[in-house]
């Protein structure tokens, strides 16, 4: 299939979505059905959560054991797409920054009054120009918060955000 | 069926903050007296049930840790696991301080205070800084100030007396215009009049004694600034050195999990950077401050005396000027720190590199990290030139804006003085006419005004970084050690028993790497841990060095709770080798004797001697004065770690920790540090941990730990008939070690 012998050697499972089936589980965990075996309470990671959120998704069982890396969610039917990317909400909670109200510094400290796609927030970022960036060289302007509680929002497209809420955080991105 | 539930019906009741469509909330869990578990998404109100279930079918609660959240989870006595809620980060605290709680509650029955210290301001319920009372957001500037000045209590008297001085030579500033006047008013403008209106006096001793006058003024007025700045500049430079020590000795007594939060360069830049930034603020700025304060009152009240309308004139302009500066200031302030923080990436940038210049050689890299190297400088470059060019635009600007009201006041001033000379002409509209002396003092009372207007406009911003400076150091000087010595702290001569009493811990507590532990360890033996990466051997070993406390069960060191010891006693009685040896810069010896300063020479050889360093250190040219560290003489890893061992064995502690102490050594210099270990370990209670099982061999006893239990203990015989997990260990590594020597 891949002439690259790295690639051969390591042996990476690929999910093949033909026989993979995603289920929710009852106490609201999912369940996996892959080649025959019935896997409880997988867990999801995304190995690109910057790059490609919605790629290379590693899926592995209750003990921590790889079962497979799920190449892409676009190659699953609508109803198992909606299945596993609910589940991947659950895991990574990012709420997105609509609306930037209010930006105070004070010791260091920046004090931010937003609107997210889940809600209003407050929260305090320290060392604001670590804790706000552009996330990946690969997605240029979407910029990730990080408060000191360690949360994370996210703007998805910094360019798209109003004047008055994108002057509040530009001066803090290189 | 939802019935009604009061908080106060509550046995344990917390916050948590996403709802079950994912949305932000300000929910709250409780559980009740009726042993009802039960979730409100609107905590407020307690509407909007979410969960309900009977607390008595739950065997135990849990936290799993997500990506930018968590949630709780509960496994059923059904063997049924249920996700309860989730939460994000914000909440963390509270939460698992509830499980902690409830599953006590479970499992014993019993009650206990759930302990949540309060993380945010009661004021403004905005964070407070971790580990300290401080709320960054609440805390108004004076108080700052005074708290950190409070450190320093020994240096204000100099400080007021300094700024008293200033305060003396300012007002003598103010007089010198005055004299001028008179020397103008009464015998300059007279004589080219021709009017002779001092007498008998001889004008020429007179303009004498004024001018005699003023040079007294000017040199008062050095003098005093001379004795001042000296006066301030050691009072300051003492002051901060004496902050500085402050903060290094915090940081030293800090403990290692609030130490671990702050990355290096932080706690240096605290200790280099902001006591600088303290220092020139003090040193020029409250001069200023002083200065401009007397200059502004001084001339202000002269006006106001003299010439009301005319104070109009002067003073109108003021506060434009001043607002057209601060916003200014603003504005150039953004971009220049913006430009601050690319000029750092590009440095960071060549940091990297050349730290990793090896990496990029053997890779072939060199022109993409130029490129990078390139392009971050190309980005500095640009926004540093459109800062200098707008700076160029706006800054002769703001110059002529405060020098509008110096041409109102020259236009009008000079006209009055026209007008007094003769009423034809001009107009004097600012009441009776100025005489030129007059004029003269007005104009250069006007230019001391009119002078520090500009910096006055950037004042707000460099107070501004002082407190903020201030308000960092005040989070490390008033921050609280969570490990520290008790008031009567024991000092007893210690043997070396070890004992873990139910012992827990985690570096977050809801995540428990070690979980009720028991564990005795007598005096004399030597004990190996065994078990994978991550299953806490490191972490049992820090808790025997106390650089943790644990958060439930107790640690006992000769039966005495290791919290009632005084850390230096612990110290003193605890050997310590790390895989990774940190020599610090200066010679072999100083290394050595570290551990004990008032070793002679005697001891230091022996210590050197039993650890099998002695020999190699005497064939070095310089001997035991080689030096070593950053910059110095480069040793082998097997070296550095005999030189380790030496410093572990000069206090002849009672305890000795070995972790992983010969992992990256060869195995001939390992068996060498071996022997030289054997020697030493007789008589005191080791601890070692080692991946190479082999290393263990003669331990009396070996511990396998495995999911933060001990899972199996015995002598290496013992557990190899167990066929346990210490069997399989050491079966997969002779598989290892026979591969390796069938490829040779």
């Amino acid at each position: 299939m891949n002439d690259n012998i790295i690639v051969e050697l390591a042996d990476l499972e690929m999910i093949d979505v033909n026989e993979a089936k995603f289920a929710p589980e009852k106490g609201g965990y999912l369940s996996l059905t892959y080649k025959g075996t019935e896997y409880g309470k997988v867990k999801l990671n995304r190995a690109l959560p910057y790059r490609a959120p919605d790629e290379y998704i590693c899926v592995s069982d209750k003990d921590g054991k790889e079962i497979g890396i799920l190449r892409d969610l676009a190659s699953l039917s609508e109803e198992q797409k909606k299945i596993v990317s609910d589940e991947l909400d659950k895991l990574y909670y990012s709420p997105a920054v609509t609306r930037i109200l209010s930006a105070k510094d004070r010791m260091g400290f920046m004090y931010f009054e937003v609107e997210t796609t889940a809600g209003k927030r407050e929260f305090a970022v320290r060392d604001a120009s670590r804790n706000i960036k552009f996330i990946d060289p690969d997605r240029k302007t979407a910029v990730q918060i990080r408060d000191v509680d360690g949360n994370r929002y996210i703007i998805d497209d910094f360019m798209k955000l109003d004047s008055s809420s994108a002057k509040k955080i530009e001066a803090f991105l290189i | 069926m939802n019935r009604e539930i009061n908080t106060d019906d509550a046995l344990y009741s917390v916050e948590y903050d996403i709802d079950s469509s994912d949305l932000l909330c300000s929910g709250r869990i409780i559980l009740t007296k009726d042993h009802t578990l039960v979730l409100y998404a609107d905590g407020k109100n307690l509407s909007k049930e979410e969960f309900r279930c009977d607390f008595n079918e739950i065997k135990e609660l849990s936290i799993s840790s997500h990506i930018g959240c968590a949630s709780l989870e509960a496994e059923m006595k059904n063997g049924d696991s249920i996700r309860i809620c989730r939460f994000t980060q914000s909440c963390l605290n509270q939460v698992s301080e509830f499980i902690k709680a409830a599953n006590y509650y479970i499992e014993t029955g019993e009650l206990t205070e759930i302990h949540i210290e309060s993380t945010v301001c009661p004021k403004c319920g905005k964070h407070y800084i971790v580990n300290t009372k401080i709320c960054p957001h609440c805390s108004n500037k004076v108080s700052i100030v005074r708290k950190f000045f409070a450190l320093g209590k020994n240096y204000i008297p100099a400080f007021a007396f300094s700024g008293l001085l200033v305060l003396i030579t300012n007002v003598i500033n103010l007089i010198i215009p005055q004299i001028n006047r008179v020397l103008v008013d009464e015998y300059l403008f007279p004589a080219s009049e021709g009017i002779e209106p001092w007498g008998d006096k001889n004008p020429v001793l007179m303009i004498l004694i004024l001018v005699l006058l003023m040079l007294l003024c000017y040199v008062a007025m050095r003098v005093i600034n001379i004795i001042a700045a000296r006066l301030r500049n050691a009072t300051s430079a003492n002051f901060v050195n004496s902050i500085r020590i402050k903060l290094y000795n915090k940081i030293q007594v800090l403990s290692m999990s609030s130490i671990s939060r702050r990355t290096t360069g932080d706690l240096i830049k605290r200790l280099t950077e902001d006591t600088s930034v303290i220092t020139d603020f003090i040193k020029s700025e409250t001069v200023w401050i002083i200065e401009v304060g007397v200059v502004f009152v001084g001339v202000l009240v002269y006006f106001i005396a003299t010439r009301p309308l005319l104070t109009l004139f002067v003073f109108i302009p003021v506060p434009l000027v001043v607002f057209a500066a601060a916003r200014f200031w603003n504005f150039i302030h953004r971009r220049y720190e913006k430009q601050w923080r690319l000029s750092s990436a590009a440095n960071g940038i060549l940091h990297d590199i050349i730290k990793g210049i090896r990496v990029v050689k053997v890779f072939g890299t060199e022109k993409s990290e130029i490129a990078k190297f390139s392009e971050a400088n190309r980005k500095l470059a640009e926004t540093s030139q459109k800062n200098e060019q707008l700076w160029a635009i706006l800054f002769p600007m703001l110059g002529f804006i405060v020098g509008v009201g110096e041409f109102l006041v020259l236009y009008f001033g000079a006209q009055s003085v026209l007008n007094g000379i003769s009423p034809e002409l001009g107009h004097s509209i600012i009441g009776k006419p100025l005489s030129l002396g007059e004029f003269t003092q007005i104009m250069s009372y006007i230019g001391f005004i009119y002078g520090p207007l500009r910096w006055l406009t950037s004042l707000p911003r460099s107070i501004a970084n002082a407190v903020t400076s201030m308000a960092k150091l005040n989070e490390i000087l008033y921050e609280d050690p969570d490990i520290k010595d008790k008031e009567n702290a024991l000092t007893p001569e210690i043997e070396g028993n070890i004992s873990f009493v139910n012992a827990t811990f985690g570096y977050k507590s809801y995540e428990p790497v070690l979980k009720n532990i028991s564990l005795d360890i007598k005096k004399g033996e030597m004990v190996g841990l065994v078990g994978h990466s991550g299953v806490g051997k490191s972490t049992l070993i820090n808790l025997i060095m106390r650089l943790y406390d644990l958060n439930s069960g107790k640690l006992l060191i000769d039966g005495v709770d290791i919290r009632d010891i005084s850390k230096e006693t612990l110290c003193l009685n605890i050997g310590t080798v790390f895989q990774e040896t940190f020599l610090f810069a200066g010679s072999i010896y100083d290394n050595i004797i570290y551990a004990k300063p008032d070793a002679t020479p005697e001891e230091v050889f022996s210590a050197a001697k039993i650890a099998n360093a002695h020999e190699f250190i005497i064939r070095l040219p310089d001997a035991y004065n080689t030096v070593v560290g950053e910059n110095g003489y480069s040793l082998s890893g097997g070296e550095r770690q005999r030189i380790a061992i030496a410093r572990a064995i000069l206090r002849d502690p009672k305890i000795l920790i070995l972790d992983e102490a010969t992992a990256s050594l060869d195995t001939e210099t390992e068996s060498k540090i071996q022997e030289a270990l054997q020697r030493l370990i007789k008589g005191r209670t080791t601890i070692a941990i080692a991946h190479r099982l082999s290393t263990l061999r003669h331990a009396d006893r070996l511990i396998v730990l495995e999911k933060g239990k001990v899972a199996e203990q015995g002598t290496h015989e013992e557990l190899l008939k167990n066929k346990g997990i210490y069997y399989n260990l050491v079966m997969a590594q002779r598989q290892t070690t026979k591969m390796a020597s069938l490829k040779q």
